[in-house]
């Protein structure tokens, strides 16, 4: 059989009758389409836009501006990061919730900026990408930093580019160093399209974060040329909080969520309730209105979610009714949290893990309860614990070794 | 009335939820096939603006062999739209949605200016039949459907009625994909 190679420009690329797509590299007939006799690639159709255009870095010096000092293991495993790019080598950051994960990196994108190359800050959340660039912009004053999500994509080059993963399909082989956090986040995980799009960015090295990365990132990451990384203890030293299980059979729960939720307001707390689905949330919330004042709900259809957080980090709510929207990236002073149904099987242990690590994350309030609120224990619910005080062992003999 | 070889599954069918009411509209009868719903708001997107050419005959299978008997004999004249946005999609997307049903297609109308209707207020877009004319033809003793994908207050209707009926057609009726929920009864 011969097989023949055309060029027809550089949209397309045929081999022999196969058509292949120059963007995501799909070759499956079930998703290509025609159109007046030529072929398009509908697996990607959704990703159209306008593309970056090259721009020279800033000149300036790199100030980086941090109000507080990084613990010794911080200090540590931030300087193993910059050694590990300049020997070109990729990494892997598995450090638990609220060991100070995006601090870590600060050292490494100074180097990348004092030496004029283009790094991007890529994480799955939305929410988490307009908190980040705040975060980014007050370290790194001097810099130009651009923030890039759905709806609000004027601007595409910048110093520092944060972005969601979503928005990386507008840059072919450009950053020399991608920052890729909350890998095992929902859009991102076991999510073909994006992780193309993800290498296809790439130009140089690339750092990944995570608290719970799963088997696959791990067996990839044990490769020549790249290298795992470990943090146990958060930044403060003091233990992770353990969950509670409390076990309550159907609508039991929730005279029991409102016991709490008064006992929880008069400390002067605030308290988080998550649950499964956003129908749940907005029912949950329509009886515990009546029975508890000064609190709301959110989830991913709310049009006005970056108010309500913002209001609620100033104070104003008690306690939010929430999906899985707030399940990662997102830090509050003294929180409590609850989870409603946490035996619904969309929460696997990594979720739980990561919810539970929302409590605890300050130096004023390191400690904090978690709730798993069930009606029988699964094997998710304890795998997380089991973890979590795996975790907590670590610190002990690392406390007690020093 | 169901389709023999269809292009979507029956779970996607249900999320697009078809409902072929009627309505009256200055006179005359209409028929609307969905609701302007988020769902098809984002499919019409994928079709229009991405380009998915795959996706013209989905909107209409359903009722392709209701809609064949129904309107037998009719000749379909879609709404216009400009030539240099056809040329830059590479297709009429009203020509291609209703192409499953195998009626004559008149294309008589043209748009002279090219709108984008959706930035438009509701008095702006009355003034929408200036930029329609329609060519010399005859269609005197002709029974005519009027297509749209979308109807909203009605003015791209309302102006193509008029146009028609000042060449003498006789039985008008207008099939329309999807419409926009009362605004009056909210």
């Amino acid at each position: 059989m011969i097989l023949r190679f055309f060029f027809f420009g550089l949209n397309y690329i045929y081999v022999g009758t196969y058509f292949i797509c120059p963007r995501c590299g799909n070759s499956n007939p079930k998703y290509i389409g025609y159109l007046n006799g030529e072929p398009y690639c509908r697996f990607c159709i959704s990703m159209n836009g306008k593309e970056a255009e090259r721009r020279k870095q800033s000149k300036g010096s790199v100030v980086l501006k941090l109000g507080y000092k990084l613990s010794k293991e911080q200090l540590n495993l931030s300087n193993q990061i910059v050694a590990n790019y300049k020997n070109n080598i990729d990494t892997l950051v598995n450090a638990v919730c609220g060991a100070g994960k995006t601090e870590l990196v600060y050292a490494i994108i100074a180097y990348c900026l004092s030496n004029r190359k283009t790094v991007a800050f890529a994480v799955p959340r939305r929410d988490v990408v307009v908190e980040l660039a705040y975060r980014i912009k007050s370290a790194f004053p001097n810099n130009f930093v651009v923030s890039i999500y759905g709806g609000h994509t004027e601007k595409l080059e910048g110093d520092i580019v944060v972005l969601t993963t979503h928005q990386l399909y507008r840059y072919n082989k450009y950053f020399d160093l991608i920052i890729l956090d909350e890998i095992d986040a929902f859009p991102f995980k076991n999510n073909k399209l994006l992780s193309k799009m993800f290498f296809r960015a790439v130009r140089g090295r690339i750092v990944m974060m995570s608290a719970t990365p799963s088997e696959d990132v791990i067996n990839y990451f044990s490769e020549k040329n790249r290298a795992i990384l470990e943090l146990n203890t958060r930044f403060h030293k003091h233990p992770l909080p353990v969950p509670e299980v409390v076990r309550k059979i159907g609508y039991f729960k929730l005279p029991y969520v409102v016991k709490k939720l008064n006992e929880y307001k008069q400390k002067g707390k605030k308290v988080f309730i998550f649950t499964p689905t956003i129908a749940r949330c907005e029912f949950l919330y329509k009886i515990l209105k009546i029975l508890v004042k000064n609190g709301t709900f959110l989830h991913s259809h709310c049009k006005d979610r970056t108010k309500k957080i913002a209001d609620f980090k100033e104070g104003k709510y008690d306690y939010l009714v929430t999906t899985a929207v707030l399940e990662r990236g997102v830090t509050f002073k003294d929180l409590q949290v609850i989870i409603y149904d946490a035996d619904n099987e969309i929460y696997d242990a990594q979720a739980l893990i990561q919810i539970s690590g929302r409590v605890g994350r300050k130096i004023d309030a390191p400690e904090g309860e978690v709730i798993f609120l069930v009606n029988k224990e699964t094997d998710e619910t304890r795998k997380a614990i089991s973890t979590i005080r795996s975790k907590n062992r670590h610190l002990q003999n690392m406390l007690q070794s020093s | 009335m169901l389709c023999k070889n269809p292009t979507i599954c029956h779970e996607c069918l249900l999320k697009l939820n078809p409902v072929l009411k009627s309505f009256n509209f200055e006179g005359i009868e209409c028929f609307h096939i969905y609701f302007y719903t988020e769902k098809i708001q984002e499919l019409l997107y994928q079709f229009k603006g991405c380009k998915d050419y795959e996706l013209k005959s989905i909107f209409l299978e359903y009722y392709s062999n209701f809609l064949n008997h129904k309107f037998n004999g009719y000749t379909i004249i879609p709404a216009p739209s400009h030539e240099n946005s056809d040329k830059e999609r590479g297709f009429n997307h009203v020509e291609e949605i209703f192409s499953i049903l195998k009626l004559k297609t008149l294309k008589c109308i043209h748009k002279t200016k090219q709108v984008k209707q959706a930035d438009l207020t509701t008095k702006e877009r009355e003034k929408i039949g200036k930029f329609l004319c329609i060519d010399d033809v005859d269609l005197k003793h002709k029974k005519v459907l009027l297509v749209d994908d979308v109807f909203t207050t009605g003015s791209t209707s309302k102006s193509m009625i008029k146009l028609v009926k000042e060449k003498g057609a006789k039985n008008i009726k207008v099939l329309l994909m999807s419409k926009t929920i009362d605004l009056e009864k909210r």
